[in-house]
């Protein structure tokens, strides 16, 4: 089974929230004193992968990342978890891409690493939170795509698949190729990379493309953004007030109490 | 002769102080590899998986818990990147491994376990151990499934190391050392399993052994402490311990060599575990001091409350400079030594012993400032255990105690200065005493008087070198309080220089006008630094009067005239600095 995991690093979402900044002109997050990392549910994806490689024992784990320079920081890290190999296509159009020229770059780099059976990506980033980039990458492969996904397991030429949903769960028996867009687990808690590792990672070679190297269209590429701009970027003011609800019996502040929700409710 | 291209003298012990260095010659924070960021992200991420979670069993004291989570920290290798890659090690940089320190000296009841059994847990038979035993004992101890811990002081012998009474007795027949003793304070004491204990042979011959706890090393009680409630603490008593001869570590009667030597060596990561330590405390503090509001505002934005988190920022700012500096510096005389040559690492490592002492007592002292003034700045709820700054409080005192206490550390930092000969020989020199120690102060208008301040120092102190040995020679040893206040000017001079130097690559990388607050930094530590000098001047020169020297006085003054500098608006800057960005940012 040949395994492709797509991770975009991105800013530290976990920054406290009183640190988070907004350049409201340049509509996107102040970098700050805040770290790049990879995207949660990428890593997620990978430690899936990871897991299915030990289980089966038998798989092969791309890692690929479109991003900036500074995203060959992630790549590396995947090396570290012990993905097999790492590509990185460098970013030097748009900063910020719309979710579908992300989609044809990653569909472009797939094709030109070739052959894969299963291709993993978040479900969404914890920058933008889109979601679409996995949908829209299977859409350019041609394959199916199933959402949300928490488990993965080998039976026979299949792949017995298990998605989230609002009310449960959905098992699928799908056929490789696929694209998978995994969420988050109490099985794919990403694992911590070993020391060793690391320097074992910062050996190994990486491929790295340019958006010219992957025989699309390069301008469309970096400009990047076609049918998606964000309108406006706000910090939502969190507004809290406080009210005690009267009465002398417990009876009585229970009416006032169920009143008082009623009113709200009625308001919303 | 006054030094003037000094490009290979400032990776030199006490270089300093005769030498000149570019911004590009030293390393900086800012320096850190990615994969060396990796390091530190990857404790980072274990902190917060595995060790914050259990905070509270820490606090309780539950050293099993402890014990536990330095085996899952050894899965990560993060035992081991000191132990030579031949033994089961990463053999890492000390530039890694400090960073390492860095990262988990944020959380001190965890990171003084750690340090004990990577540092002089581990260390003496890094450096000191045979074949044999590195092989035995060094795998076990870089994957943690052995821990270790280093037994020297006793109930009667603390700084005075070499008048232990645990005494050492060859069996007849002649297989084993019979050991008998107490020892006291040791860090790991409770669960470790490997230690390096020291004894005298026949009472008279100091002498280091690898002892396993099955051979019949008994722990005494948990030591009721003030702070680090997660690192175990006790006495361990040896009766009739049989050590097999094999395991003398070094050679009988050698064994002070590897006690002060791995001082040395532990000393040269507690620069960076201080700072880290500090980085928290002030990342504390901000998160308070943002969020707390009185009359209607953050006290964020008070005068009083400013002008301390200015001044904690200066503190780590410079800390870090001067941590940072000593570990490349000592990487960088490493480069040319073969890894295995554990004679030639050592040498090359003490070669820095000033400079460790120096990183020793400066950060120690910034980091006790730093947890004092974020208790105070959240005033009642500081003094609550709800809230971090009391345990912060609590673990940053033995900082000041541990691996030599500062008052020893003072005494060494003028006497190891000495014993570099550059250094001599500069003290002594009639030009130098003319001139100063270089010819010109780089050209630089940024910095002009900081550099020129700079100069007046270093020849300051190695005047007050030159006149302290011209007058006490042999005895100078014993003029503590002088040797403690000419530490006090070099340590000042150091940390400036390596601020200055910090900046200067900072505005080489980023441009002036994208550093501000490292500028400021500079200046308002350049302004306490000539007030501290001329402090120290002034006491040495009372001191020295019998020489006569008028050349000291007049360096003094010079010192006294750096100009004035509104450091009360400078601090204000720092601190909306540091506000704004919610944390401290460099």
């Amino acid at each position: 089974m040949n395994i492709l995991v797509c991770l975009k690093q991105i800013l530290d979402p976990e920054v406290p929230a009183r640190d988070f900044r907004i350049d409201r002109a340049k509509r996107e997050a102040e970098r700050g004193a805040g770290n790049l990392v990879t995207n949660i549910f990428c890593e997620n994806a990978l430690e899936m992968a990871l897991q299915f490689r030990e289980r089966t024992g038998n798989a092969k784990i791309a890692a690929l990342s479109y991003g900036p320079a500074t995203a060959e920081d992630t790549l590396r890290k995947a090396l570290a978890m012990k993905a097999d190999t790492a590509a990185l296509v460098v970013n030097d159009g748009n900063s910020k891409p719309d979710p579908h020229t992300v989609a044809v770059v990653l569909a472009a780099a797939a094709n030109k690493l070739g052959g894969f059976d299963l291709i993993l990506v978040g479900r969404e980033a914890g920058d933008w939170g889109a979601g679409q980039t996995g949908g829209l990458l299977a859409e350019e492969l041609g394959v199916p795509c199933i959402s949300f996904v928490d488990s993965i397991e080998a039976l026979g030429n299949l792949l017995r698949i298990r998605r989230q949903t609002d009310w449960g769960y959905e098992v699928f028996e799908a056929e490789p190729p696929l694209v998978l867009t995994i969420t988050n687990h109490e099985h794919n808690v990403p694992r911590i990379p070993k020391v060793r590792d690391v320097m074992m990672s910062y050996r190994q070679p990486m491929t790295k493309w340019m958006i010219d190297d992957l025989g699309i269209d390069a301008a469309a590429a970096r400009a990047g953004n076609t049918y998606y701009e964000v309108a406006d970027l706000v910090i939502p003011q969190k507004e809290t007030h406080c009210e005690f609800v009267g009465g002398d019996t417990p009876g009585e502040q229970a009416e006032a109490f169920a009143k008082c929700l009623a009113q709200i409710a009625a308001g919303a | 002769m006054a030094a003037s291209s000094h490009s290979i003298q400032h990776h030199v012990g006490g270089g300093f102080l005769i030498a000149n260095s570019a911004c590009d010659e030293v390393f900086t924070r800012e320096d850190l590899s990615s994969a060396q960021q990796m390091f530190g992200r990857i404790v980072e991420d274990f902190m917060r998986t595995e060790v914050l979670p259990r905070s509270e069993e820490l606090y309780a004291k539950d050293h099993t818990a402890t014990r536990d989570m330095l085996q899952k920290a050894g899965k990560l290798d993060l035992l081991s990147l000191d132990v030579p890659q031949d033994y089961g090690g990463m053999g890492l940089d000390k530039v890694s491994s400090a960073h390492v320190g860095e990262k988990i000296g944020a959380a001190p009841s965890f990171g003084v376990p750690v340090m004990a059994h990577t540092g002089i847990g581990t260390l003496p038979i890094v450096y000191f151990g045979n074949e044999q035993q590195k092989s035995r004992y060094l795998p076990l101890l870089a994957s943690g499934e052995k821990l270790g811990a280093y037994a020297l002081t006793e109930p009667g012998s603390g700084s005075d190391a070499l008048s232990i009474r645990t005494k050492a007795k060859l069996s007849p027949d002649g297989k084993y050392y019979i050991l008998n003793g107490q020892k006291m304070w040791i860090t790991n004491g409770g669960f470790a399993d490997v230690f390096t204990i020291f004894a005298k042979v026949d009472g008279e011959k100091f002498t280091a052994f690898i002892v396993e706890r099955e051979m019949g090393v008994v722990s005494g009680r948990e030591e009721p402490k003030l702070g680090l409630d997660g690192s175990s603490t006790t006495a361990l008593f040896l009766e009739n311990v049989c050590v097999p001869v094999e395991n003398v570590l070094g050679e009988v009667g050698q064994g002070h060599k590897i006690a002060f030597n791995i001082l040395n060596f532990g000393r040269l990561k507690l620069g960076t575990v201080n700072m880290g330590g500090a980085r928290q405390a002030l990342n504390d503090a901000l998160t308070y001091a943002i969020e707390r509001q009185q009359f209607g505002r953050a006290i964020a934005g008070f005068g009083m409350i400013q002008q301390k988190l200015g001044e904690m920022t200066i503190r780590c700012y410079v800390g870090e400079a001067m941590a940072y500096r000593t570990v490349g510096d000592i990487d960088h005389a490493l480069e040319t030594v073969a890894g295995h040559d554990s004679a030639a690492v050592l040498k090359a490592i003490e070669s820095f012993a000033a400079e460790c002492s120096m990183n020793k007592v400066w950060t120690s002292e910034a980091l006790a400032y730093v947890v004092d003034e974020a208790l105070q700045i959240h005033g009642g709820y500081g003094y609550s255990k709800d809230y971090p700054a009391e345990r912060a409080y609590r673990d940053a005192r033995l900082s000041r105690i541990y691996e030599g206490t500062n008052e020893i550390n003072r005494v060494l930092i003028p006497i190891r200065l000495l014993k570099v000969p550059a250094v001599a020989g500069a003290a002594t020199d009639a030009n130098v005493v003319a001139n100063g120690p270089y010819d010109t102060p780089p050209d630089d208008p940024l910095f002009a008087r900081e550099y020129e301040l700079l100069a007046c120092a270093k020849k300051f102190v190695l005047l007050a070198l030159g006149g302290a040995q011209t007058i006490y020679g042999k005895q100078l040893s014993t003029e503590q309080e002088i040797l403690g206040h000419i530490a006090d000017a070099a340590m000042e001079t150091y940390a400036l220089e390596s601020a200055l130097l910090r900046t200067r690559k900072l505005v080489a990388a980023k441009g002036e006008g994208n550093c501000p607050a490292p500028i400021d930094i500079v200046r308002v530590y350049a302004s306490d630094v000539a007030d501290r000098v001329r402090h120290s001047g002034k006491q040495i020169i009372a001191a020295l009067s019998a020489a006569g020297d008028s050349v000291l006085p007049e360096v003094v003054r010079q010192i006294a005239g750096y100009p004035a500098f509104n450091t009360v608006a400078a601090r204000r800057r720092i601190a909306d600095v540091v506000v704004k960005a919610g944390r401290y940012p460099f």
